[in-house]
């Protein structure tokens, strides 16, 4: 179907794709692995015809037997969208917000095909059907921002193969959306491929995005192909080094299970925080001890980064109590909470919003000690720890790579001496191999400062290398928390087990008002006869005892 | 609801506020210092207390005065006993027309020019314009009217017609004639304005062309200009409507010096004739007219903004 021949793209001087060559059949899912930077994304415009007009283009790309790189842009735009079609990454902003998706579907359909308004209306809500979207009548008449994040890659999807195109190109298809989303976009994916008899051509940096997925895959690095072959081929024995690190990138061990410290660090009691709205933390306990790591684990809008807001505004909750190093936030004075935060420090997810541009990366390591009064004579010592040179003092962020401005954050961070560290996402902006190596930072000073991490991530082969203890939120509260090893062996909430497995899940569900909130979601309750299912519709159910699952119906619990 | 009480509460402030300013820097009583013979003082202050503008009236029985009549709709007299209300009912009837005119054209062709700007994005029409708008904030409105006025008589003169109109409203009042009037007053509101608003959509075009969405849309294979016009220019007009609403209510008094060149009687050239001759009701009076207009603009943004942007936030 598509038959790509030496294609190199360069903007400038700079070249980001070279010497690609590649292939993908009638009804193949061809995988296109690689790091950002690798020219994956590149390569998907230069098929689109899309690549801004300072990108040269050479090489061949048949599409059909027909010769893309020549083409007018007048046989592109009729190309576009019916013979190829492309699935784009941040659904949130691949939609225009200010008109309804289905009109937006139905624009597509109406591009190439001469029918009615009527028509393309109905069809567009055909394919927002086929794609898995509930009630599709009413959800064609929303706008973008009342879908969520997998909806809209779904509707995107539908849009993709509104006419039914001979090759569908998806870039990173479910890179923004939770493990469970991502197994169901996947599956829609797939179904669409099989009404549509379509070629995939499969962008992404998750190999277990390919594993699920794909037929073949393609390795990338810096432009040019590294390794090629069926995915469980190349998954079983990678050839190459580079393929190799990625591999084990996704496979992690368990951390060696060890008695728990004694010194509890922080305790966060029955905490609730709602906002006009939504419940977004809904009664919530845990602690952390000394040298402990927590790890957090939750799709997004399950209430991890408000908790964690809660916790680092070290002031009185609406409800419950939060304790840091033995002292009730509620009850403490201005000069205590000054010097609490020196023992609780936090890493941002993206280190190129959370460093001010405008400082050197030795001002920004350096403010909070002179903040706190100390000598800020530390910086290259600290710099040193974290791996960068002391001459990097000087520069400014955007002269960073994302790693090593991560590493700065990381810096900024341990300068005081903190003996608890939030971690919100600390990696999950980053490259697969350079996640590895900020990832073994972390766990380096772990050992050599004995930190205590809460550790938040939507990586769960990341959360059970790093983590000894792990709380799975859902929606507001703690569905399930205990030693890492027993989360991960032996997981007792139906929603763990969903998660583990990257069983596909729904993100649409109503939110439920009373009773367990994982219901209309669950697996379990789906299955349940109807008596024990009322105590699910009725009762909240409780974490109980010191680890465990909040689940009326889990193993340990008597039905 | 709590809106509108906010929106009320503001143009009873800013209108007492101004009315205050006024009554206390402003001296009707100079208007008859000048004249020959003098008038018995008594005279004078039993003229200007029928005004409600004698300075030996304490400040607050004058305030209260100005209130309680205003509350009734009643904006006062000037020194020389006229009714301030009429007076300005038919002024605000020409500065309206005048400046929706000049909005209506400077607001298309502003958003047309930064519209072809943005979508050829450092070529020729994108300095060309800059070029342009540069010039036209250069210029004072005062220099610019006059230029287009020559320019205006170069054209009757060369088409043997006299068809633009340098000067009033109207003269016998026909659509035709009317608009032969307001052609020159309207282009010297709307080119400048036209030039910033230019820019400013402009700036808003160039973030969304580089949206997502708008590759989406490409790739869905609409053609160029579907794809500028549906969903670039639809979403950049956003910004762009709410800076036009506000500058709507901004002009009603601003266009002092375009109202006095063309000789149109509006509100702007009153605020300075009034000025000139300590009339407090009637400075007061145009500033409430303003301050109900700019809250006005702001329910007109609001409203707007939700036909416009249905994904915003509440």
């Amino acid at each position: 179907m598509i038959d790509v021949k030496d294609l190199s793209v360069s903007f400038g001087t700079t070249p980001a794709v070279r010497d690609l060559s590649f292939s993908v059949a009638r009804g193949e899912i061809l995988g296109l692995i690689g790091e950002s930077g690798s020219g994956k994304s590149a390569t998907a415009l230069a098929l689109m015809g899309l690549l801004p007009r300072t990108a040269t283009t050479s090489g061949s790309i048949l599409l059909d037997g027909e010769e893309l790189t020549t083409a007018s842009e007048k046989r592109l735009t009729a190309l576009r969208g019916r013979a190829m079609a492309i699935v784009f990454q941040d659904p949130l902003q691949a939609f225009t917000p200010v008109h309804r998706v289905g009109a937006q579907i139905a624009e597509a359909v109406r591009a190439h095909q001469r029918v009615p308004r009527r028509t393309a209306a109905r069809r567009a809500v055909e394919l927002l059907d086929l794609v898995g979207i509930r009630d599709p009548h009413q959800r064609a008449r929303s706008y973008p921002h009342e879908f969520s994040g997998g909806m809209r890659q779904r509707a995107l999807i539908a849009m993709a193969i509104a006419n039914n195109p001979g090759l569908l190109i998806a870039d990173e298809p479910t890179t923004a959306l939770d493990v469970t989303v991502q197994a169901h976009i996947l599956d829609v994916l797939k179904t669409a491929q099989r009404e549509t008899g379509a070629a995939v051509l499969l962008i992404t940096h998750d190999l277990s995005v390919v594993a699920r997925a794909a037929d073949r895959v393609h390795v990338l690095k810096g432009g040019g192909t590294v390794e090629t072959g069926p995915v469980e081929e190349v998954l079983r024995a990678p050839r190459e080094p580079y393929t190799r690190r990625l591999v084990a990138a996704m496979e992690a061990g368990d951390r060696p299970a060890a008695p728990r410290p004694v010194r509890t660090v922080l305790e966060v009691r029955d905490l609730v925080r709602h906002h006009p709205g939504v419940k977004a933390v809904d009664g919530v306990s845990f602690d952390l001890r000394s040298g402990e790591t927590l790890g957090l684990v939750g799709e997004s809008g399950s209430g991890k980064t408000t908790l964690l807001m809660e916790i680092m505004a070290l002031a009185r909750p609406q409800r419950g109590r939060i304790t840091v190093l033995g002292r009730d936030t509620a009850h403490v004075s201005r000069r205590d909470r000054r010097r609490i935060r020196r023992d609780l420090q936090i890493v941002f997810q993206d280190p190129s919003s959370s460093l001010d541009p405008r400082m050197t990366v030795g001002a920004i390591v350096a403010e909070p000690l002179t903040t706190h009064g100390r000598s800020p004579a530390r910086v290259p010592e600290l710099l040193a720890q974290v791996g960068l040179p002391a001459e990097y003092a000087a520069r400014h962020p955007a002269h960073l790579s994302g790693g090593q401005r991560q590493r700065v954050a990381i810096a900024r961070a341990v300068a005081l001496d903190p003996e608890v560290l939030v971690l919100d996402e600390p990696v999950s902006a980053l490259d697969p191999t350079i996640r590895a190596e900020i990832i073994t930072l972390l766990e380096k000073l772990r050992a050599e400062r004995g930190l205590s991490y809460l550790f938040v991530a939507h990586d769960l082969p990341l959360i059970r290398r790093i983590a000894d203890r792990v709380a799975v939120m859902y929606r507001g509260r703690i569905a399930e928390i205990g030693p890492a090893h027993q989360i991960f062996a032996a997981p007792a909430h139906p929603y763990t087990r969903a998660l583990l497995r990257a069983s596909p899940l729904r993100d649409d569900d109503p939110v439920i008002a009373a009773g367990c909130r994982f219901r209309p979601r669950c697996p379990l309750y789906a299955e349940l006869p109807a008596a024990p299912r009322s105590r699910c519709a009725t009762e909240e159910p409780e974490i109980t005892g010191d680890s465990g699952a909040a689940c009326h119906h889990h193993p340990g619990e008597a039905p | 609801m709590v809106r509108l009480v906010n929106y009320a509460a503001l143009i009873v402030v800013a209108s007492s506020l101004a009315w205050l300013l006024a009554a206390v820097t402003l001296d009707p009583r100079a208007n008859y210092a000048g004249r020959t013979p003098a008038p018995a003082v008594a005279v004078v202050d039993a003229a200007l207390s029928e005004a409600n503008l004698n300075d030996k009236d304490p400040l607050l029985d004058r305030y209260l005065t100005w209130v309680s009549g205003m509350a009734r709709g009643d904006f006062g007299r000037t020194w020389d006993g006229a009714g301030v209300g009429a007076d300005l009912a038919e002024r605000a009837g020409v500065t309206l027309r005048l400046v929706t005119a000049g909005l209506a054209v400077g607001a298309l062709l502003g958003v047309a020019v930064g519209t072809l700007a943005a979508v050829g994005h450092r070529g020729w029409f994108d300095r060309l314009s800059g070029g342009v708008v540069f010039l036209l904030l250069a210029v004072p409105a005062v220099v610019l009217a006059n230029v287009l006025i020559i320019g205006a008589v170069w054209f009757n003169d060369t088409t043997g017609t006299r068809f633009l109109m340098v000067s009033g409203e109207f003269t016998d009042g026909g659509p035709l004639d009317r608009l032969r009037h307001v052609v020159l007053p309207a282009l010297t509101l709307a080119l400048p304005l036209a030039a910033i608003v230019s820019r400013y959509h402009r700036s808003a075009m160039l973030d969304v062309l580089n949206a997502d969405y708008v590759r989406t849309a490409r790739a869905k294979g609409l053609s160029r200009r579907k794809v500028v016009v549906r969903h670039a220019l639809r979403t950049a007009l956003i910004p762009t409507t709410t800076y036009l609403t506000f500058t709507f209510g901004a002009l009603l008094v601003g266009a002092t010096i375009t109202e006095t060149v063309f000789g149109w009687h509006g509100l702007g050239q009153r605020l300075i004739s009034a000025i000139v001759t300590s009339d407090v009701n009637t400075v007061a009076g145009i500033t409430a007219i303003a301050a109900v207009a700019l809250v006005l603009c702001a329910a007109v943004a609001e409203v707007l903004q939700r036909m416009l942007n249905p994904g915003r936030p509440r």
